[in-house]
């Protein structure tokens, strides 16, 4: 790691069990990187693991194979503590991750380079790997699922990117539900259960769902990330005091968006199928160490997990009583 | 993907495999085409025999007769094999000096794999979204 130079930038945060410092000289970088980590608004009491980031203006040559991670826009090698990952722009970062003394990772990002959406999201891409890799160091599994609950319920929101995660989890808040998130958990195994936590207090939400939940000038709020037009919205402007910090789940509801179903429909899911859903909601690595620990905790979670399929019909929000069909199946 | 010929064989289970016991077996992904299988008790035993080290058909069978398998039952952990073989999950080899001790205290079953109907994604949206990359 490169000493910052006296006029260097420091931006300390924090990501659930992490803390964050972030050096840079670049005052691009260090804007990126701030925007970023900002979105970690829940702030843990115990931070168990620290990670240093140091951001350059550097052209490097890599060349990596993917043998740990192939994303739409960044390949990743792992070689024991050692982690390289390249990304189509040709950022590079380079981390080595000590159980003993935290993480350090250097970024170098051609000196050319011009930030506009493909590169803002591909330094984004950096992070979120910064971050996972930690995560699962400390024994979280990071889930991109929804959380929701109400006394001592608490159910999983499962969908791909775009499945109505967001703007479900708003709808049963803005219904008095509290929340986990609505597309960042993370997950481990606690005194023999599953324990999700929760790393962030704000909302994805497409400007649309404005018609259906008041969220004020929803259009005037900063964008969640370079690739989507969906706006940060804090729990708090939709259900003031319903962010919760962790819970036990206890259901698993896959989402399917369905034209030809009026409002909603609820249906039991085969026990077979909450582990295949649980895990499409989980990246996996190529590396037997991480994809077994994150193997054990899926399966373990799953097991204790009530499966739901629930049926979202066209503009099924703007129907009465489309919780109740949600509240019942889940009671 | 060709079916090996277990009759002859000895057979090894591919390094791309990542096993998690379960109660009632075990899960198998294979970090490779991201497919997982679901094995019972039996058919995770069996397994286990060929898990890090090669073994023989033969050698199979006869563990399999000493944890309860009946005569007819040659017939389905053959085609458990197979099944292993056409899932691209085991590798011809030349069999490894001894056959590992696997200790098998549950109730003999038929040994069943069932591999689930869509593989995870091998190429995901970033290492926090598993969801397909988005068209450029």
């Amino acid at each position: 790691m490169a000493i910052a130079a006296a006029n260097s930038r420091r931006i300390a945060g924090a990501c659930g069990p992490l803390s964050i410092t972030v050096t840079t000289d670049d005052p691009a970088l260090a804007h990126i990187a701030s925007a970023y980590f900002d979105l970690y608004s829940r702030r843990w009491t115990a931070m168990s693991r620290h990670v240093e980031v140091h951001l350059v203006r550097a052209g490097v040559a890599a060349l990596e194979c993917g043998n740990y991670l192939r994303c739409g826009r960044m390949q990743v090698d792992r070689r024991g503590a050692h982690y390289l990952a390249v990304t189509r722009c040709s950022f590079v970062a380079l981390g080595t991750c000590n159980d003993g003394r935290g993480d350090r990772w250097i970024v170098a990002v051609p000196p050319q380079t011009v930030f506009h959406e493909p590169e803002i999201g591909e330094m984004e891409d950096i992070f979120s790997l910064i971050c996972t890799i930690a995560w699962r160091a400390e024994g979280w599994t990071a889930v991109h699922a929804g959380a929701v609950m109400k006394g001592q319920t608490c159910a999983l929101l499962c969908a791909p990117s775009g499945g109505g995660k967001s703007t479900l989890t708003a709808a049963l808040v803005a219904s008095g539900w509290q929340t986990l998130g609505d597309d960042k958990l993370l997950l481990r195994i606690r005194e023999g259960s599953p324990f999700l936590a929760s790393v962030l207090q704000t909302f994805n939400l497409d400007p649309g769902t404005s018609r259906w939940f008041d969220v004020g000038d929803i259009e005037g709020l900063p964008r969640y990330s370079a690739w989507t037009q969906k706006r940060r919205v804090h729990v708090d402007r939709i259900g003031n005091g319903l962010a919760a910090e962790s819970a036990r789940p206890t259901h698993l509801i896959c989402l399917v968006r369905s034209s030809g179903v009026n409002g909603m429909r609820v249906s039991k899911l085969d026990d077979a199928a909450v582990l295949p859903a649980l895990l499409r909601q989980i990246v996996i690595p190529s590396d037997r160490e991480a994809a077994r620990s994150i193997l054990q905790t899926a399966i373990s979670c799953a097991r204790t997990m009530q499966g739901l399929q629930l049926e979202i019909g066209d503009d099924a929000y703007a129907r009465s009583g489309w919780l109740d069909a949600i509240e019942d199946a889940i009671a | 993907m060709q079916s090996l010929n277990v009759r002859a064989s000895s057979i090894v289970m591919r390094s791309t495999l990542v096993a998690t016991v379960v109660e009632d077996g075990a899960v198998l992904l294979d970090l490779e085409s991201k497919y997982f299988y679901a094995l019972n008790e039996s058919a995770w035993a069996i397994a286990q025999l060929f898990e890090n080290e090669s073994v023989s058909v033969e050698a199979i069978l006869d563990c399999c007769r000493r944890w309860g398998a009946q005569a007819p039952d040659e017939i389905a952990v053959r085609e458990f094999l197979n099944q292993m073989s056409a899932c691209g999950l085991l590798e011809e080899c030349a069999p490894a000096p001894r056959v590992p001790f696997i200790e098998f205290k549950g109730e003999w079953r038929v040994p069943v794999i069932t591999r689930q109907r869509e593989p995870l994604q091998t190429i995901v949206t970033s290492a926090f979204d598993p969801s397909v990359p988005l068209a450029e």
